[in-house]
């Protein structure tokens, strides 16, 4: 009962100016307004078919899963030492690896578009990918790092007393138990890869716009319902995900531990 | 865990962030800040920066402790779910990230606005009409909505990782749920919540652009400061001194946290 | 054979800067989005393309940010032409990073008049230009003051309530604005600033982005709104409530300005010649509504009608601006709150 009317405020409360989102994407008017004047699908077919949102989408979701799993690969390691090292200078290598999150996005940016080009490149899918793996790693490390210190580490020496070598026994009984953190922490990634503006802006070409970029551009200078329709393609494409995650794989296999019965 | 292994798995992380992280932060702005380290005295020397420090910690605060508050029933709601209603728990969760902040933030006007959907309930029940748009309370409330999914996934994280015999055990044995709850499943999550307020906190310093859509004449915080430096004054090394006082003021919370939680564990 | 595949992978992704650098068969510029895009590709490009039979490829790119990007590789610019805000054009030409056009290198610029680049130095030329006007609820105020002095008394003493919103100083054209105030004020800073400040209580709130102020008038959270003309003019097409005049005595200029980057190729002149050729211009301000600066190109009369004139507009002294500036900030950010 409780339960139930939580879920019906905390969903009020998420929802209400989304949908006035939905409604406006769905506006015969050119301009943002509420209520609409009118319904058309004029916009939603406008995004659809212009290159100028729909490359940029593509690139946005290319970027979003290399960033993610770019940091799985750097984060899950480390936070396992951190997690079962015990060694001198842990917290501060912890305060280390999570200090990118607390630099201003801007100012990394420029920092490294000039470290770029004093290198001798150029903006391009490389920089992009560095920029947002540095802004994402620190979410993959404290998922994974929250989860691995809340399990169990009997587990894995049970493994290991039983003979299965240390890479077996992290395939097999680690990476299990870490998968919630490390599905979260894909998620945090690619989510806050997808929306990530100020390293974009800097490190964008012509052919590697990514989407939040060619949405601010496109503000700048027009307001007009379009960004409206974009945003819900966006939820309909997470739709799609996640319905066929859970067709496919199964969510909760993908979410929980594997130590359940 | 051996000296070799540690290091090997930890070596990775640190060398990409030497490379991709200090590397560009000391050659990209060395020059500003060698230029500028007087400003440093500008901005401790005057009330006017301490004051908006001040209130760009403060209005994190606050965001984190609701978002903690609000998102840790969802967290255990959305952990305990299976199948398709897990899905959809998710959908709710994530969409106001997908959702541009210029759109999501028009949303919050129609519900806010004085002739707002708010209002319009308000008034259908005969109270008086409120003005929210444009101040503080809106700024907390739209960074709430959209940062929440950081505080949740976190928690729910730990929680199911949380290996459900444990809560039967404590059953059978003939605790009561509340019991189980407060000292079983809290203590195993706290992890997650440590996780998740970190995250919240972290993002919230940082934000500027929902704070520039939903605030008013009065509410300025340390990143629009910067943005201001970097669009309209042009002032890389003031932008850049702002920067660092602004790293340096997370990482002071990030540690004062962190001594917080193991001091609270021993 | 996997080792073999990542290092033909290596090997490619070091080549692609230098694959760049030798095929010198496109030129990157810039624009902003949404429509100017569309009349880039339309206009520009499409004269590039005519005359050289090389692709314009465009980037959506801020002047800020286009700044930053010439700054970090002066020489060897990312960009082969660019368009800059009024005050960063200036920076870049006093910091050495843009080059002068001449008659030689742009046979159009001769029917530019000077006003549009003598501030720059010729190292920019304002491409088209608008200006800051005010939009009205015309439901709400049908009769909206006629100067820009009465108005500000009138927002002052309350007598629209407090459903008005003019910019902040602290948006990217807040200082031009500011500059343009004072000139009414005899140049008195103190007194804009009072203004400002008197103001305030009856301000929903002074805009930083021009989505949030179109936000809160499509919202009719404000029924006064000092806004871009071209803007304003398109909104109030569509809706019949709004209207957008210009208040006495006229309006500030403000303008896109156009330049080609030092070192980029000679090509690149090709597209600067294009941009201010009559045919493109008079296209580009048939699409977004902006007037234009090459003096052959003489407008339809229904298009001249939506178009700020020349005379209505002051020009900003840039320079005493961008002097102004930070302390101009500064002040903003400590009173008027």
């Amino acid at each position: 009962m409780i339960r139930g009317a939580y879920v019906v405020l905390a969903g009020l409360f998420i929802l209400t100016p989304l949908m006035v989102v939905c409604v406006v994407a769905f506006t015969s008017a050119s301009f943002v307004s509420f209520p609409t004047p009118g319904f058309s699908l004029r916009w939603i077919i406008k995004v659809l078919a212009d290159p100028a949102f729909m490359r940029p989408l593509a690139n946005s979701v290319l970027l979003g899963l290399a960033a993610a799993v770019s940091a799985a690969f750097l984060a899950v390691p480390a936070a396992l030492a951190l997690a079962r090292g015990g060694f001198r200078g842990a917290a501060e290598i912890e305060a280390f690896l999570l200090s990118p999150l607390s630099l201003p996005a801007l100012i990394l940016s420029i920092a490294l578009l000039f470290y770029f080009s004093r290198l001798g490149m150029g903006a391009g899918f490389i920089g992009l990918l560095v920029g947002h793996t540095v802004i994402v790693l620190p979410y993959m490390l404290r998922t994974v790092l929250a989860v691995a210190r809340g399990a169990d580490p009997a587990l894995e020496e049970a493994a290991f007393v039983l003979g299965a070598d240390p890479w077996r026994s992290f395939l097999h009984v680690t990476l299990p138990i870490l998968r919630p953190g490390i599905v979260a922490g894909a998620l945090f990634a690619f989510l806050v890869s997808f929306d990530e503006v100020a390293v974009a802006l800097l490190m964008s070409t012509v052919s590697t716009m990514t989407l939040p970029v060619a949405i601010l551009n496109h503000v700048a200078n027009n307001y007009d319902p379009a960004i409206a329709a974009i945003s819900l393609i966006k939820i309909v494409l997470v739709v799609a995900v996640l319905v066929a995650l859970e067709l496919g794989f199964g969510l909760d296999r993908l979410m929980l531990s594997r130590r359940r019965p | 865990m051996r000296r070799s292994t540690v290091a090997l798995l930890l070596a990775p992380a640190i060398l990409f962030l030497l490379f991709g992280f200090l590397a560009p932060i000391a050659v990209g702005l060395g020059e500003s800040l060698r230029a500028g380290l007087g400003l440093y005295g500008k901005i401790f020397g005057d009330s006017y920066y301490l004051e908006v420090i001040a209130s760009t910690l403060a209005l994190s605060a606050v965001v984190t402790l609701i978002s903690l508050a609000i998102g840790y029933p969802y967290a255990l709601i959305l952990a305990r779910a299976r199948g398709w209603r897990k899905a959809a728990l998710l959908l709710l969760l994530v969409a106001p990230l997908l959702v541009n902040v210029v759109v999501r933030s028009f949303g919050w006007m129609v519900v806010f606005g004085r002739s707002g959907l708010i209002n319009a309930v308000l008034a259908a029940v005969g109270l008086p009409a409120i003005d929210m748009l444009n101040s503080w309370t809106a700024i907390v409330i739209a960074l709430v909505h959209v940062l929440m999914p950081f505080m949740v996934l976190s928690i729910a994280a730990t929680l199911e990782a949380l290996d459900p015999a444990l809560e039967e055990a404590a059953a059978t044995l003939g605790a009561r749920p509340l019991r189980t709850f407060v000292h079983v499943v809290v203590p195993l999550s706290l992890h997650g919540a440590v996780t998740g307020s970190i995250l919240v906190f972290a993002l919230c310093m940082g934000s500027f652009v929902t704070v520039m859509m939903m605030g008013g004449n009065s509410t300025m915080v340390l990143p629009l400061l910067i943005y201001q430096q970097l669009t309209v004054a042009g002032d890389q090394a003031f932008a850049a001194a702002l920067g660092m006082v602004l790293l340096a003021t997370v990482v002071a919370v990030f540690w004062l946290q962190g001594r917080l939680v193991r001091s609270m564990r021993s | 054979m996997a080792l073999n595949r990542l290092l033909c992978l290596a090997a490619l992704i070091a080549s692609a800067p230098f694959a760049a650098a030798v095929a010198q068969d496109k030129i990157v510029v810039t624009s902003s989005g949404g429509v100017w895009l569309e009349s880039a590709k339309a206009n520009f490009a499409a004269c590039f393309k005519e005359r050289t039979g090389k692709e314009a490829e465009i980037l959506l790119s801020a002047s800020n940010e286009i700044m930053q990007k010439l700054r970090a590789s002066p020489g060897k610019p990312p960009l082969d032409v660019v368009v800059l805000s009024e005050t960063d054009a200036i920076r870049a030409g006093q910091e050495g990073l843009l080059e002068k056009i001449t008659v030689e290198k742009v046979p159009n610029i001769k029917d530019v008049p000077e006003v549009f680049r003598k501030q720059w130095n010729d190292f920019a030329t304002i491409q088209n230009f608008g200006a800051m006007i005010v939009m009205v609820n015309g439901e709400k105020v049908p009769n909206p003051p006629k100067d820009w002095k009465t108005l500000i008394d009138e927002v002052a003493a309350g007598k629209y309530g407090k459903r008005v919103s003019f910019p902040s100083l602290t948006m990217p054209w807040g200082p031009m604005f500011t500059w343009f105030l004072t000139t009414l004020y005899d140049g008195n800073e103190d007194m804009v600033f009072q203004k400002y400040k008197a103001m305030l209580p009856n301000i929903a709130k002074y805009w930083v982005s021009p989505v949030e102020a179109l936000n809160m008038f499509a919202a009719k959270e404000i029924d006064i709104l000092v806004y871009w003309d071209g803007r304003a003019y398109a909104f109030a097409e569509e809706n019949k409530w709004a209207k957008a005049y210009i208040p006495e005595p006229g309006a500030f200029q403000s303008a896109a300005m156009l330049a080609k980057p030092k070192g980029a190729p000679d090509l690149a002149w090709q597209y600067v010649d294009c941009v201010l050729s009559p045919k493109a211009q008079l296209g580009h301000a048939q699409m977004v509504k902006y007037p234009i600066v090459n003096s052959t190109v003489v407008y339809p009369p229904a298009l001249k009608a939506q178009l700020t004139p020349l005379e209505r507009v002051r020009q900003p002294d840039f320079q005493v601006i961008i002097q102004k500036v930070p302390g101009w900030l500064d002040r903003w950010n400590r009173e008027i709150r």
